[in-house]
């Protein structure tokens, strides 16, 4: 039991010594895609698309690399899906996106046996980054998560991208007005 | 001055402006909405097993492009199989790029077609993850799969065991250790095949009968045979044989076999016979079983073999290599075992047999 408590207490520990703080972001769906609410970090902008049965919410910090971000898909699915389906689709528009995704290790997430983890080392007009991604679903709705940076400056992300992805939750928000 | 000064606010607010400038992240991508790339992409998707592939569209230059993401292997017969859905529009390949890793590979096929008004372009781009076999993947190599063969014995198993490596092991059936093989196999998340004994006489359990393989067909007794001996170890990677020279020696046996197996649900097939002039492996094939052959047995394995440098030699320019050994040959075990510590040094990776491209 003590044994489980170590990671988020150490991720809140890193967070309050490093000076990091977050905000706890509510998504409300604008069609029949889920809600969800996500930790992310304290200033960061976010910018909201919708199409159909899919909401797309990306959040990003103007001062950082351009491809520093994390990219949350909220999806409301046809029928009942597999944690391999989602990681199929999840690959697929990553591969659309880049020139190359090679995936390094999958598991489920730390206490967190809902959310399936993976890293993934990314090559893309001659830049090397990395990612970790998330995927979770529940009865008809899913939400998949990218969160990337350039190699050299993932580390420095990678507690934001954590602390987004053991937070990631759905929620039951009302649709937007 | 007064210029230097009027340079130096200039720059400071322009460089102020240029940093305010959003630095949207260019994630979100177009999705393409066209019924026929869809339905194109689909048939793309469903060359591959039923759940191994999804796919979404989008665009690139303002073309469609297909990404079909599986974690599948990708053969030969897949490429062919995707092309001919693609030519089949009246496209025309133009470029193949590839790119690979070890278990990561993909594909960027681009095509050119002809409309009414114009020449349009389509991208089709396939990814595979965690796949053992990609086409022309030059880091496809090093790879061996053992199957231990013709298992019966619990002592047995626990002493190949006891080598810590990945192992596939054909259990005989209707011995008296066959179900607690069956269980300790799956339990251990080793390969788990059925050895089908293929000799007449054994199916028909008249020991001491006259049985042929054509009595065999004319007398039905295969179906029942084959359901006893698969309920005997339950779910399995797939059947190898065993005593079946006589057998495979008749093309029309052979398709009775494979017919019945692919009735009960048995996708795999494991030639180990490996009869000059017998055809089990391109029937089964042909037949759409999954098939692999024996490519090296080993045996009458010396004290001074080199088990791993020997398979080093075998592995080179292959994706990946079969070993038979008998689950009674105590010298090869002892072999594999000093040989060990030197599979990784060798580059070799083992593999579970239904791996095996």
């Amino acid at each position: 039991m003590m044994k489980k408590a170590i990671p988020p207490l150490a991720l809140w520990l890193i967070s309050g010594l490093l000076g990091i703080s977050a905000v706890t972001v509510e998504y409300k769906p604008v069609g029949s895609e889920p809600a969800f609410s996500v930790d992310i970090p304290e200033g960061w902008e976010r910018f909201i698309h919708t199409e159909g049965k899919h909401g797309q919410v990306l959040f990003y910090n103007s001062r950082n690399d351009k491809n520093t971000y994390i990219e949350i898909r909220s999806i409301a699915l046809d029928s009942e899906t597999t944690t391999r389906e989602l990681m199929h689709q999840l690959t697929a528009r990553l591969s659309l996106r880049f020139y190359f995704v090679e995936l390094q290790k999958e598991e489920p997430a730390p206490f967190r046996p809902d959310i399936h983890m993976a890293r993934w080392k990314i090559s893309d007009d001659n830049k090397t980054f990395l990612a970790t991604t998330a995927v979770t679903h529940q009865g008809k709705k899913a939400l998949m998560l990218i969160a990337i940076a350039p190699m050299a400056n993932f580390r420095k992300q990678s507690i934001f991208f954590d602390n987004a992805i053991l937070s990631l939750k759905f929620t039951e928000g009302k649709k937007q007005e | 001055m007064k210029n230097l000064f009027f340079i130096f606010v200039f720059s400071f607010v322009g460089s102020l402006l240029t940093h305010a400038k959003p630095n949207r992240p260019d994630a979100l991508l177009p999705v393409v909405s066209d019924p026929d790339i869809e339905e194109l992409a689909r048939e793309i998707a469903a060359v591959f097993e039923q759940g191994s592939c999804a796919h979404v569209i989008g665009s690139r230059l303002g073309y469609p492009v297909i990404s079909v993401a599986c974690d599948t292997a990708y053969r030969e017969q897949d490429r062919t199989a995707i092309l001919d859905r693609v030519f089949r529009r009246g496209a025309r390949l133009d470029r193949e790029e590839t790119s690979f890793a070890r278990y990561n590979g993909s594909y960027l096929y681009s095509f050119t077609y002809r409309t009414i008004a114009e020449t349009r372009r389509l991208f089709v781009k396939l990814h595979f993850r965690n796949s053992f076999y990609l086409y022309k993947n030059p880091l496809n190599t090093g790879r061996v799969a053992i199957l231990i063969d013709e298992l019966d014995d619990v002592s047995d198993l626990v002493r190949w065991q006891s080598l810590g490596l990945k192992l596939s092991y054909a259990v005989i059936p209707f011995k008296e250790d066959s179900a607690e093989l069956a269980a300790r196999i799956r339990e251990y998340r080793q390969g788990l095949w059925l050895s089908l004994s293929l000799n007449p006489l054994e199916m028909s359990g008249d020991i001491a009968g006259t049985l042929k393989v054509s009595d065999v067909l004319e007398q039905g007794v295969l179906p029942q045979y084959i359901k006893s001996s698969l309920d005997a170890l339950g779910p399995t990677d797939g059947v190898s044989d065993r005593n079946s020279r006589e057998f495979f020696a008749n093309l029309a046996a052979l398709r009775a076999l494979f017919a019945e197996l692919k009735q009960s649900g048995i996708d795999s097939f494991f030639d180990t016979a490996r009869n000059p002039g017998i055809t089990a492996l391109e029937t089964a094939r042909i037949m759409s079983l999954k098939a692999n052959r024996a490519d090296f047995v080993l045996k009458n394995c010396g004290s001074r073999l080199d088990l791993a440098a020997r398979l080093h030699r075998l592995t080179k320019d292959k994706p990946a290599l079969s070993v038979l050994v008998h689950s009674k040959d105590k010298a090869c075990y002892a072999a594999l075992k000093r040989s060990k510590k030197n599979l990784s040094r060798n580059n070799l990776e083992l593999i579970s047999v239904k791996d095996l491209p």
